[in-house]
């Protein structure tokens, strides 16, 4: 108990450090952003200033400002090969394809493009794709998780802990297909498979065992821009299919529709709130039906490389059990509800463009779950309900140590209470600790 | 009463010559420079040079083969390239709240329009004899030719107005083109070429140049995170609510990456 309380002091101490953590780094990058304009307005025409005001302005993503002064350098010095590729790649990553490609055509024209043969050859394959139309992304990730889970039963009860070591994979990817209307509607198909090893009470018995957690989903989505109502609205509808396998012969499948809205008060938050309806008909040892989601999640960027996010989400089933409820019934009803918040950090960008982003965050659950012990257990006279309380937090850093690939490796704690079970399922308590790294090819 | 009277009388001759003297201070007021001029751009009649001020009211204007850069106090920017006559007909700017409101006139010729920090929190705005654009985080260009203005966005967000139509545009390449009584939208093939700065083929030092490593998203490392689309900065976002696994009948959760 003393460990817990002594985490819980740890992990306070380490989200109120995070604010003074993001907080000295922005205030700094601000003056500097500052001092970069006004030394590229008032020494008009010096190379130095211009171009540390182009560096200052893309890391701010302040694009307007780095593309009008990239124009600038460009203007006076046409034969200039990095501007010309940084241009045609910020215009990329605004989706203006065709300045991009024009850009991109200009470069071959000037005298010492071959030594950048190569990165011109690739950007113009992803400018050519956007021209037409099509996006494709594609990950394929792989590594190594460490767990440690400690479960006691009742108040004094003996303590299980259990230790995995396992590998993990997964490999996901979206195709999005523009329509090329004014208001960017697109038809999205999307993907991704999961597997790894997980350690939890699949049985409910009380006795923690290792199991294969395999998961995917897949998704195919119309998003439509409605900028007429609100400038950035946008409403995603679609449909979805998604599997996970929880051990002890339980898994879920689920097939549904969810729509999504959109919108981003000001150029640097975004507001999404999301509904679906789920089928879980197909579903072995859940004893639920169908299921209905629901959530919100802001997204605020409060400096540069600087986001702070939160989301509140919730669900509610609707089940069946083959063993009749103290009243009678057969029906029941599971719900839960989510909050969680988190802050995400450009760490560094090292010489050659190559980024390190981090993000530490926290989450809380509350639910209200099928007990499966008194469901499954010949001792058991009734079905019953438990309450579930868990919380979470992480720490996760993304390393890019080639252009397409990403070192990743994080940290995590969490702590999981199950109460209000009756005879013969026991209350218990327990604790994880996570460890992960692993590294990701970005097929983009 | 007498006093009050004479106090009055003081006080309307102070505003009235407030009145009379403050829009002159006002345009007086230097809201940009001219960074960047090709013979020629001129004010007035006489030409400017790279390193002018620009003030309220002034009306610009290139000629044929003239194009310049006009940086204003908020970091926007007019790119003015061939016949351009662009008129400061507003700057109000608040550089504590980085807000404040833009309005300028595009009369003929060719400019691309970079938005500063009012186009991402204020009011900015761009008119032609045709139509009336509204800006949001991006960029525009604009051509006005004849009896028509094309507006084609390059980055952001655009309204177009025309009289009592109106239609916002999200997807850059598309044109809003207009005569002043019709309002159509629709994408125009190598539109905006007379834009782009062509390699001076076999002058000038070859090859190299700038480099921009220190900016993730200039850089050849550029990563998905670096889009930026409807005029929203790019990213990093954070990952909140991705990880959500409630319903686990097995509890806990998991470490492999959904993150």
């Amino acid at each position: 108990m003393k460990r817990i309380n002594r985490f819980r002091h740890l992990s306070r101490f380490a989200l109120a450090a995070i604010p003074a953590m993001v907080a000295l780094p922005a205030l700094a990058d601000s003056i500097s952003y500052h001092n970069a304009f006004e030394r590229r307005v008032s020494e008009t025409g010096d190379r130095a200033s211009l171009d540390n005001f182009v560096v200052e302005a893309a890391r701010r993503g302040q694009y307007d400002q780095a593309l009008s002064t990239l124009e600038e350098i460009i203007f006076r010095t046409p034969n200039d090969l990095g501007a010309r590729l940084a241009l045609a790649r910020i215009y990329y990553q605004i989706a203006d394809y065709d300045t991009a490609a024009a850009h991109l055509e200009q470069a071959l024209l000037t005298p010492g493009w071959e030594d950048f043969a190569k990165e011109i050859e690739e950007l113009k394959a992803r400018v050519e794709r956007g021209q037409r139309g099509l996006e494709i992304r594609m990950a394929v990730s792989a590594g190594g998780a460490y767990e440690n889970t400690t479960q006691k039963i009742g108040l004094s009860g003996p303590n299980d802990s259990e230790e995995l070591t396992s590998p993990y994979g997964s490999i996901e990817g979206v195709i999005i297909r523009d329509l090329q209307t004014a208001t960017r509607d697109e038809i999205r198909f999307g993907g991704a498979l999961l597997y790894g090893r997980s350690l939890g009470d699949p049985d409910f018995i009380g006795s923690l065992s290792a199991f294969d957690a395999k998961a995917g989903h897949f998704n195919i989505t119309f998003s439509k821009g409605l900028p007429d109502i609100i400038d950035t609205l946008r409403l995603d509808v679609g449909g979805y299919g998604r599997f996970q396998t929880y051990g002890g012969g339980r898994d879920l499948q689920e097939y549904g529709a969810e729509t999504v809205v959109s919108v981003q008060p000001t150029v640097e938050s975004q507001i999404k709130a999301n509904l679906g309806y789920g089928w879980l008909g197909n579903s072995h040892g859940l004893y639920s039906d169908r299921r209905m989601r629901a959530g919100l999640t802001g997204d605020l960027r409060i400096a540069p490389g600087v986001a702070v996010g939160a989301h509140v989400s919730g669900y509610y089933d609707w089940g069946t059990t083959p063993r009749a409820f103290t009243d009678g019934s057969f029906d029941f009803n599971a719900h839960g509800v989510e909050v969680g918040a988190s802050v995400s950090h450009l760490l560094h960008v090292f010489a050659d463009g190559r980024s390190w982003v981090h993000e530490a965050g926290v989450r809380y659950s509350r639910e209200r779950i099928l007990d499966y012990t008194s469901v499954t257990s010949l001792g058991s006279p009734n079905a019953d309900l438990a309450d579930r309380e868990a919380w979470e937090i992480f720490w996760d850093h993304t390393v890019q140590i080639a252009t397409h690939v990403e070192l990743g490796f994080g940290v995590s704690y969490g702590e999981e209470k199950l109460t209000d079970t009756v005879f013969p399922s026991v209350d218990r308590s327990g604790e994880t600790w996570g460890a992960r790294a692993g590294l990701t090819y970005r097929f983009n | 009463m007498h006093a009050a009277t004479t106090i009055r009388g003081f006080a309307i001759a102070a505003l009235v010559t407030a009145g009379a003297v403050l829009p002159q201070a006002a345009q007086a007021e230097g809201v940009g420079t001219l960074t960047a001029e090709k013979a020629t751009i001129s004010r007035g009649g006489s030409r400017m040079a790279a390193g002018s001020a620009v003030s309220l009211g002034d009306r610009l204007a290139s000629n044929a083969s003239g194009s310049g850069v006009i940086v204003f106090e908020d970091e926007s920017s007019a790119r003015m390239g061939p016949n351009a006559v662009l008129t400061i007909d507003e700057f109000v700017y608040d550089p504590a709240r980085r807000n404040g409101k833009i309005r300028l006139r595009q009369t003929s010729g060719l400019a691309r329009i970079y938005g500063g920090q009012i186009s991402k929190r204020g009011s900015s705005e761009v008119r032609t004899p045709h139509i009336v654009l509204g800006v949001r985080g991006g960029i525009v260009d604009l051509a006005v030719i004849g009896n028509q203005s094309i507006a084609t966005l390059r980055g952001g967000l655009m309204v177009c107005k025309v009289g009592k139509k109106k239609r916002t545009v999200t997807k850059p390449g598309m044109s809003c083109i207009s005569d002043g009584q019709t309002l159509e939208i629709r994408h125009i093939a190598n539109n905006g070429r007379q834009m782009v700065t062509p390699a001076n083929q076999g002058q000038g030092a070859p090859g190299g140049g700038g480099n921009y490593g220190g900016a993730h998203c200039a850089s050849a490392a550029a990563t998905a995170m670096c889009n930026s689309r409807d005029g929203g900065l790019p990213r990093p976002g954070t990952h909140t609510g991705n990880g959500t696994d409630m319903g686990n009948p097995s509890g806990g959760y998991d470490d492999y990456p959904k993150r």
